[in-house]
């Protein structure tokens, strides 16, 4: 394999491995927009994943699945949007709570279903875009088509329409917003369920458009690395495009260089890397986002009233 | 010609679920096209009405009549609707968010087919039909307070308002800002907006008022034409009882060879803002004394007193504390000495979530540890109980959890905690904000007795009468700088009013 | 004398007229509890399992899960120390969500230190350490670089997760058993203690001691004073003349130690080795969380709430035997009982309800 077929390869991985974290990504920044933190988007991801792994199996629609998938983010994000704004409770727990019975509902599920605990059968997967470059094939998914586009639109939205600024202003002050007769609570409501939506794209395409079955190790905390892209763009969905290519990229090229490791020649001391060591690559990933985010923490500025329950007098 | 009210409040009560009766009764026209001032004191019921007629607070009983229509708000946005505005003294504005952001915010909420273009023309518009300019695409937060208070009117106007309600608009205000205002207010009652000003400063409500109503403990007092009316029975109708004069026996004049107990050399102190930066502060306490700081809140009276504390470090300068410089030390260590503090905000003081003896020991901790870093609760105990007797705290037992209790209890326990420890230097802000006057007295007195034993007060507050009664010298603050220093009786009202604004 | 006998009127005091709140705060708990079993039995029943299943699957949990008192008390020990690890930070108004990976290195270091020097009390001090340092990293990341640290805590956990799967297959097995390490010498595990009527694992002597170490730090010196006022009010603590970056930085090395400590005693008092799937150390981190929040937050609460949970865990585990049922349906009510807690405004509802009723 040349050095341009091993770059085209890591073009595809990093696309497809950016996928879902731009649409976690870009439906979080929605929400934190509008003042809400919802850290149980990796459950949410992991629920959605497993009911597009139901629909497909038993309709054969990919499409169909996708639709139910956004269905079922938006109704949990309304969820979490109703616990944290009408009744004020504190976000992290909420979130942390969504984490915890997703994994939970999920095996349950599965085992009654397919008497199964890792995971589903194979279903049926929506067709990529095959593009040759040379020798190589460069594989590029629908869904991050759609990704790209919503990120896009989210930013316009958010930038250059009035409800971008009174979606923004519940997350920047929302007593003045109130104030100044924007609805916050129904905001929020509706802000945290759009997030959820985009996340169950996320969920589904796990399933529909890359990996073809319901793992529950699927999701390995993919919703985090998103929570943390959100920061790192500072809330700007064209940057978050950028920053999940990158996470996206961390996830592809220790994906590839474990592989790499099997092929190539190795010293008598780093075999290892071919056994017990391919846990270090799956680390990777983790260390290198860790690292990045510390690196431009300190420049980074967010909605100031993120994440503190909104109590109207 | 006598015209019809624009907006009539008939009847007005309101009843708070825990039997506080803010309002009684009260009555009130407002006519197309003039000032109404509305008078009265901290707790008069002022604000509480206005927010019954911006749709805010729902009364308990009585009608509100727009053109003589009955009219029931469920919101502001109902209020919105028929035209009133309201600005409270503490801006509804998006620091973040551009001036135009600002106005097109408000402007979405009232007419959502409006885009922001056609929001910006109309604000231009009004602009220079107004006679000022404001820099429109300026993020709210950078700009001056006097600028963002015209943004909140601006804003206001463009959206289409008949009523304007403005709540104490000149505490934030220096001089020149207030002059200012006073003219854009008579330039919009040429243009028939009618304007509710509420105030508790007198001079303000002769100057610039047609018509007065002042309302004292939920009551109407007093109701007439400004310019039939004067200060001194304005202020008796606000305040309907005379004060007691002060036991002043014992405020013997300090001498110059009594004790200085805290110099301050030359101290600069960088502050939230430009104007509150200290910029050379030189200061001399001594012991039985009390000195008073009279300036508009945001002049560097927080930042001095912080400085002291050791809050804040200055950036030059030296402070000296029984002639020994404590500049470079902490907070605890300056506790350890004798200098006690009472901030202006009981939300910093104070910790709503514990209960009356933890509050007790934030600031006690220094006398009430062990050395092994224990805290000694028998005697914590012995000290809550008696902050509680002695300061008249109505509590069932130092265990009740402070946000419980009333503002005026709260402010006692950040007050006695202080005086119960006779430190030799206590810095008061605010020592008798939201108290009733009787306990403001009491507070008063103490202030007084621990003066006589000689302990030494700084005393901050926006309540000039309390300065000059408590202080025996005064010290004016302006931009960070004190601007004139002396005794009270060398002072004339009107040279504290130029002092504080900087024209002197 | 005399101070012993004003000790206990004060507690007494204390006692009483925090009687209501203990009351109401049973209340909520008990309601979600109860709230909790609802739903998953609801829940389990729109899956299409038969509606007799959910009764006796709780009947099984309840039953089998507290009946042997030694196993639940071992049990629940490293669950107690990683919620403990949780209550610290959060009493000084911090998430540690990184308990997790705190418990890794600390059971690595255990291990390691009792691999090598054969001493329990070496190998406890080096857990606690690790655990704590990893806990600083956290609380740096946080204070300097305004690092988010439910964030950072969740990068830290799967990134350690991964190198101590690696640490462990690569440097730690046993020879003739692959997939587990090597076994914890004799002289450095920890011992059990009969007392008659109960037989305790050590463990369980050093999770209680954290916690009753950590109510009095919390509630009788001023460190642990200048702690909870920090967290409850940050310019408060300025005012008082606490310094509350150090405390914070102080609060998650508490923290983490005692995450770490957990990880110390799992390895040391109870499974004795490890495996390189990491199954034996997996999720106590989160659980801690939930118990902490079971515990509303108060020291002994902690132990009481996850003794509970450690027995609805166990009872899961026997309705898998029993009655073929995933024990995931024990996460299902904790995850859930977890939720309800979070919703303050509804407890507030119940309470003015019933202020009203009174009147």
């Amino acid at each position: 394999m040349t050095p341009i077929d091993d770059v085209i390869t890591l073009l595809s991985l990093s696309l497809t491995s950016m996928t879902p974290l731009l649409l976690a990504s870009t439906g979080e920044i929605l929400t934190e927009k509008s003042g809400v933190v919802n850290i149980g988007l990796e459950g949410i991801m992991i629920l959605t994943a497993l009911t597009s792994a139901i629909i497909t199996n038993y309709t054969g629609n990919p499409y169909l699945a996708l639709l139910v998938s956004s269905a079922v983010g938006l109704a949990i994000g309304m969820l979490m949007g109703y616990l944290s704004s009408y009744l004020h409770s504190n976000q992290i727990v909420v979130g942390t709570g969504i984490n915890m019975l997703a994994l939970g509902i999920a095996t349950l599920t599965l085992y009654r279903l397919w008497g199964e605990y890792g995971g589903s059968p194979s279903v049926g997967k929506l067709a990529d875009l095959q593009l040759p470059i040379g020798n190589a094939i460069l594989t590029l998914k629908p869904i991050s088509v759609v990704a790209i586009g919503l990120a896009i639109a989210s930013w316009f939205l958010l930038e250059k329409t009035t409800w971008g600024l009174r979606i923004r202003a519940c997350g920047e002050n929302p007593h003045s917003a109130e104030a100044m007769g924007v609805n916050v609570y129904r905001t929020r409501l509706l802000l945290t369920g759009i997030g959820g939506a985009y996340t169950g794209i996320a969920g589904s395409f796990l399933v529909v458009n890359w990996v073809g079955f319901f793992s529950r190790e699927m999701t390995s905390g993919r919703g985090f690395v998103a929570l943390a892209n959100v920061s790192f763009s500072n809330w700007h969905p064209l940057t978050a495009i950028l920053g999940a290519f990158l996470f996206g990229f961390f996830e592809a090229f220790a994906t590839w260089l474990s592989l790499k490791v099997q092929q190539v020649i190795l010293p008598e001391y780093l075999t290892f890397l071919r056994t017990s060591g391919q846990s270090l690559f799956k680390a990777f990933p983790y260390l290198a986002t860790l690292v990045t985010v510390v690196v431009i923490m300190k420049k980074v500025k967010m909605p100031r009233a993120l994440g503190k329950p909104y109590i109207k007098e | 010609m006598v015209k019809e009210p624009l907006v009539r409040l008939e009847n007005i009560s309101k009843i708070y679920p825990d039997g506080v009766k803010a309002l009684d009764n009260v009555s009130l026209e407002v006519y197309p096209g003039e000032i109404l001032g509305l008078l009265g004191e901290n707790g008069a019921g002022k604000t509480t009405l206005m927010r019954i007629l911006y749709g805010e607070i729902k009364p308990s009983s009585g009608k509100i009549y727009i053109r003589n229509r009955e009219v029931v708000f469920h919101g502001p946005w109902d209020a919105l609707k028929h035209g009133i505005r309201m600005i409270y003294q503490h801006f509804s504005l998006i620091d973040e968010f551009t001036v135009i952001e600002n106005m097109h915010l408000f402007m979405s909420t009232i007419n959502r087919k409006v885009t922001i273009d056609e929001t910006r023309r109309k604000a231009e518009e009004l602009l220079k039909t107004l006679g000022f300019q404001i820099p429109l695409d300026e993020p709210v937060g950078r700009l001056p307070i006097g600028v963002q208070q015209k943004v909140e009117i601006v804003k206001s106007l463009v959206t289409g308002a008949e009523v304007l309600i403005l709540d104490e608009p000149t505490s934030v205000l220096n001089p020149i800002e207030i002059e200012e205002l006073f003219r854009l207010i008579r330039t919009l009652r040429e243009k028939h907006v009618s304007i509710i000003f509420i105030s508790h400063k007198l001079r303000e409500i002769k100057e610039l008022t047609n018509r007065v109503v002042v309302l004292r403990k939920g009551r109407i007092a007093g109701e007439a034409e400004t310019a039939n009316i004067d200060e001194s029975t304005l202020a008796k109708m606000m305040i309907g009882e005379e004060l007691h004069m002060l036991n002043q026996a014992g405020k013997t004049s300090v001498n110059n060879r009594s004790k200085e107990i805290l110099v301050l050399e030359n101290v600069q102190v960088k502050g939230d803002k430009e104007q509150s930066t200290l910029k050379g502060i030189s200061l001399k306490i001594h012991c039985g004394e009390v000195v008073g700081v009279v300036g508009i809140q945001g002049n560097g009276q927080k930042e001095l007193a912080e400085a002291i504390i050791g809050l804040r470090k200055p950036i030059k300068g030296r402070i000296l504390f029984e002639d020994e410089d404590i500049t470079g030390l902490s907070v605890e260590e300056r506790l350890k000495k004798g200098i006690s503090f009472i901030p202006e905000s009981r939300k910093i003081g104070l910790v709503g979530e514990m209960d009356v003896s933890a509050n007790v020991l934030l600031t006690n901790h220094v006398f009430l540890t062990n050395r092994f870093g224990i805290i000694m609760t028998r005697e914590l105990e012995n000290l809550s109980v008696k902050v509680m007797k002695d300061y008249e705290v109505l509590a069932a037992s130092p265990r009740v959890l402070v946000k419980h209790l009333s503002g005026g209890n709260q402010q006692k326990i950040m007050t006695g905690r202080e005086l119960v420890k006779n430190p030799k230097l206590l810095i008061a802000m605010e020592p008798t904000q939201g108290l009733d006057v009787k306990s403001a007295q009491q507070i008063r007195q103490l202030l007084l007795d621990h003066r006589s034993k000689g302990g030494a007060v700084l005393l901050i507050s926006s309540d000039l009468e309390e300065l000059l009664l408590l202080s025996d010298r005064l010290v004016v603050m302006f931009n960070g700088r004190i601007t004139a220093e002396g005794t009270p009786n060398e002072f004339t009202v009107e040279k504290i009013g130029l002092c504080m604004g900087g024209s002197c | 004398m005399n101070g012993k006998v004003h000790v206990m009127r004060k507690l007494l005091e204390n006692f009483t007229s925090r009687k209501r709140e203990y009351g109401l705060a049973l209340l909520e708990i008990s309601l979600s509890i109860l709230l909790s079993l609802t739903i998953t039995a609801g829940i389990m029943i729109l899956m299409g399992y038969p509606s007799e299943l959910s009764l006796a699957a709780y009947t099984v949990i309840f039953a089998k899960g507290f009946d042997n008192a030694s196993y639940l008390f071992s049990r629940a020990s490293p669950l107690i120390l990683t919620a403990l690890a949780f209550l610290y930070p959060a009493l000084t108004g911090m998430f540690n969500i990184g308990g997790e990976g705190q418990l890794y290195v600390g059971a690595i270091a255990s291990l390691v230190t009792a691999l090598y020097t054969g001493s329990s009390l070496l190998a406890l001090i080096a857990g606690g350490l690790a655990g704590a340092a990893l806990g600083m990293v956290l609380a740096l990341l946080r204070v300097y670089r305004n690092v988010n640290e439910v964030v950072a805590a969740i990068m830290i956990n799967w990134a350690l997760f991964n190198i101590s799967m690696f640490v462990i297959a690569t440097y730690l097995t046993d020879p003739s058993i692959p997939h587990l390490t090597k076994q914890v010498p004799d002289s450095a595990k920890l011992p059990v203690v009969d007392l008659g009527i109960i037989r305790l694992n050590t463990s369980f002597l050093v999770a209680l001691a954290s916690a009753i170490g950590g109510a009095y730090l919390f509630y009788r010196t001023k460190l642990g004073f200048a702690m909870r006022v920090s967290g409850l009010n940050p310019n408060a603590s300025l005012i008082a003349g606490f310094e509350n970056k150090k405390l914070m930085l102080t609060s998650f090395a508490l923290g983490g130690g005692m995450a770490g400590l957990g990880g110390s005693i799992l390895v040391l008092g109870i499974v004795h080795r490890l495996d390189t799937m990491m199954m034996s150390l997996y999720g106590y981190g989160f659980l801690g969380i939930g118990a902490s929040l079971l515990g509303r937050n108060n020291p002994v609460g902690v132990v009481v709430s996850s003794i509970f949970l450690s027995g609805l865990l166990i009872g899961g585990q026997w309705i898998e035997t029993r009655l073929g049922l995933p024990h995931q349906v024990a996460d299902l009510i904790i995850g859930i009982i977890v939720i309800s807690l979070a919703i303050p405004f509804a407890y507030h509802y119940m309470k003015t309800f019933f202020r009203v009723r009174r009147k």
